[in-house]
């Protein structure tokens, strides 16, 4: 079963739609999580505030969160292998990261004009196939 | 006393602070040990006195009480309880996490959402059969958790999703990862708590329109969550003075009035009502005369070298003289509901227009009488309904944040969008225009965000990210979080009573805005009974009583003061209100 786990910034509650606004991104990211799950995929999403411990038991959540900080998650990992990291993944993207579809079938998701960070952060939003990332040599990809 | 008719295994009693909850659960405690029941009483009273009334230390352990026989009692102090949970939910990350993540982390566990979770984390286990509660034939806890909070650890959809993935009995718990105990444990608790049988959830209130007002929106709220409230105990009702002093009759009157008026989730209750005792509840004795009929005279309290009919603290002229040095700005009521935020605003606003400044008072209160009467004396008057602007605010987020959604996704947004602190956001976005109004004139509100909820919103929400994507480099911007935080445009003001918990809950609610970077610029001891001449034995007995409270704030805040309680409406007979113009 292909596990797919989400690390996230510190949010006040378990799906960050809670608070006084929740944020669209979140919103969506709640119901394709749910979707994904429904399609027999591992699901796991850990927040910083709401449950630090996963971190703490994940090398490579604790090594990311301590090079590029709070501010440059989301992490995706899929069976350990980082995806994507300082956005959230669409419907779409979820789907061929966990095998459901193929790059083909699927098309890429829209980019996001906010979701380049600066240029030493990683960031997977601006080619058409999701970059690896390796954590321990960043990758400076940008728009 | 109906509430103990065929009493189950759990009592909780829930009401706002300084109702008497603990007076009432140390009473129900000892009548029970005099039938021969065994009992554990629990106290999440943040100022818990529980061990001042039996006359012994009490701690976060399980103690027998010497004075009763039968009766053993836990204090659970909820911000240390949060304080361990903060700890434990940190331990795996300090050493990883920068100093600034860490801020955020702790900032996101910092809300009154996690104070009522630790707590309740606290005494779940109580609500289990294990070895430790199978002694007691009565458990009593003199808080219940409110119906947020039972929302979140119900977390409907998220238990069932993880029982159907058949990942066993692991920690998915998300908004409390600071739980240690199974979700078996929580399930079960929950199960207690909604069900009459096993659990008797008793509201206490006064005979004041605050209290009650305040107890009906428990009753709805716990509705929400599955559990029903089926009883009330008004407290502390002030017999009839034979000899009608003036003071004594006002608030007989006003009592009457309050319980005749009952709100209709109250109505439907069965209800009990408690006389004001003339002795102080300390002692078995004292506890055993609060629930049983007694005709004892009162004894006066013994004088002492100050006169309860002078007040301690100067009066709200001192305040609004200080305001009218300026032209504008905005003032913020703040208080726990029931302490009478709204008459303390229209207070103000009157003086201020008084004074020939222009002013705009805008309330929560929906009572159209506000309106119409205030806005003849030159002022300008608006009010939202806080149940609209939540219905709207939701609606509005459903909309548009949840427009591409499915039912399921939709389902969960729904539900996510029934926190608190949504509502503290819909009614301060409801006034957002008139906060920017506060540039031309007086704007008075009788509410506010708390600085937790301001936090988070200013560090995530929608305000942050508005100004961040308007925003040209080098360009200087205001959020409305900054114009509360600034001492020259705002002006916090807490209101209380001259009561101990409320006190207590008054100093949590300044620590906590000063962690948003925003420092109260007054307090309002409201409704004192303090500054007010009577005989009448048993207000003479609440003066007495009300001293330490006011000395605590007058001593801790420079710009303190109060408004004694009039036989008037304090909000419209100004020449009944004790004024201190220096």
């Amino acid at each position: 079963m292909v596990a797919l786990k989400v690390f996230e910034g510190p949010l006040c509650c378990n799906t960050g739609v809670c608070g006084p606004d929740p944020e669209q991104a979140l919103v969506d990211f709640t119901a394709d999580a749910r979707w994904l799950a429904g399609q027999g995929i591992n699901v796991t999403r850990a927040n910083l505030a709401q449950d630090p411990a996963a971190f703490a038991a994940d090398a490579a959540a604790r090594t990311f969160v301590q090079l590029a900080g709070a501010d440059a998650l989301p992490l995706v990992l899929v069976d350990g292998t980082t995806v994507l990291t300082g956005r959230y993944p669409s419907r779409a993207e979820l789907a061929r990261f966990t095998g459901l579809t193929t790059p083909e079938s699927a098309p890429a998701a829209a980019t996001d004009s906010s979701c380049c960070g600066a240029e030493d952060q990683p960031s997977g939003c601006c080619s058409s196939a999701p970059q690896v990332l390796q954590i321990s040599a960043p990758v400076r990809s940008c728009c | 006393m109906k509430y103990l008719d065929a009493l189950p295994r759990y009592i909780f009693f829930t009401g706002k602070g300084g109702v008497g909850k603990t007076s009432v659960a140390c009473a129900t405690a000892v009548d029970l040990i005099d039938q021969g029941r065994r009992v554990l009483l629990v106290s999440t009273d943040p100022a818990s006195n529980v061990g001042h009334v039996f006359g012994q230390r009490i701690g976060n352990q399980i103690m027998p009480i010497v004075a009763a026989p039968g009766l053993d009692a836990l204090e659970i102090e909820p911000e240390q309880a949060a304080a361990d949970y903060r700890e434990r939910t940190l331990a795996p990350v300090r050493g990883f996490l920068s100093a600034v993540d860490l801020a955020s982390v702790t900032e996101q566990l910092s809300g009154a959402c996690t104070t009522e979770i630790a707590s309740f984390n606290e005494f779940t286990g109580l609500l289990a059969d294990t070895d430790q509660t199978l002694a007691y034939d009565h458990i009593i806890f003199d808080t219940a958790p409110t119906g947020h909070t039972i929302r979140l650890l119900q977390l409907p959809g998220e238990w069932t999703r993880f029982i159907d993935d058949g990942k066993g009995d692991t920690s998915c718990l998300g908004p409390m990862a600071g739980l240690e105990k199974s979700r078996t444990t929580y399930g079960r608790a929950l199960a207690a708590l909604a069900d009459p049988a096993r659990t008797r959830l008793v509201l206490v209130a006064r005979a004041q329109p605050g209290a009650l007002t305040e107890a009906a929106r428990t009753v709805d709220e716990l509705v929400d969550a599955g559990v029903s409230a089926t009883h009330l105990v008004v407290n502390a009702i002030l017999p009839t003075d034979p000899d009608h002093d003036p003071l004594a009759d006002a608030i007989c009157d006003r009592e009457t009035a309050a319980l005749a008026a009952l709100p209709p989730q109250l109505a439907d209750l069965t209800i009990d009502l408690l006389p004001l005792r003339g002795t102080d509840m300390v002692g078995v004795p004292a506890l055993r005369g609060l629930l049983r009929e007694e005709s004892a005279a009162v004894p006066l309290p013994p004088a002492d070298d100050w006169s309860a009919a002078d007040p301690v603290l100067p009066g709200l002229d001192s305040l609004v003289g200080a305001l009218a040095e300026q032209d504008h700005g905005l003032v913020m009521c703040m208080g726990k509901g029931g302490v009478g935020k709204t008459t303390v605003a229209t207070a103000i606003a009157r003086r201020l227009v008084a004074r020939g400044k222009d002013v705009h008072l805008t309330t929560t209160d929906p009572a159209a009488h506000l309106d119409l009467s205030l806005a003849h004396e030159g002022m300008r008057v608006s009010s939202i309904n806080p149940e609209q602007a939540v219905a709207d605010y939701r609606s509005h987020v459903m909309a548009t944040k949840g427009a591409t959604l499915d039912d399921d996704g939709r389902a969960q947004l729904a539900e996510d969008l029934r926190s608190p602190c949504t509502e503290e956001i819909a009614v301060f976005q409801a006034f957002s225009q008139a906060v920017l109004d506060a540039r031309r004139r007086f704007v008075i509100m009788d509410t506010a965000p708390t600085g937790h909820t301001l936090l988070l919103l200013d560090a995530t929400g929608s305000y942050h990210h508005d100004v961040a994507r308007n925003m040209t480099p080098g360009t200087r911007f205001t959020t409305p979080m900054m114009r509360l935080q600034d001492p020259g445009y705002t002006k916090v003001i807490i209101v209380t009573l001259a009561e101990t918990t409320p006190v207590l809950e008054a100093e949590q609610l300044q620590a906590d805005l000063e962690r948003a970077g925003i420092h109260p610029w007054a307090w309002v001891v409201n409704q004192t009974l303090t500054g007010n001449p009577t005989t009448d034995p048993l207000l003479r007995r609440r003066q007495a009583a009300e001293r330490g409270p006011l000395d605590r704030v007058g001593r801790a805040r420079a710009r303190s003061v109060q408004v004694p309680l009039t036989a008037g409406d304090p909000a419209t007979s100004g020449a009944a209100i004790h004024s201190a113009i220096a």
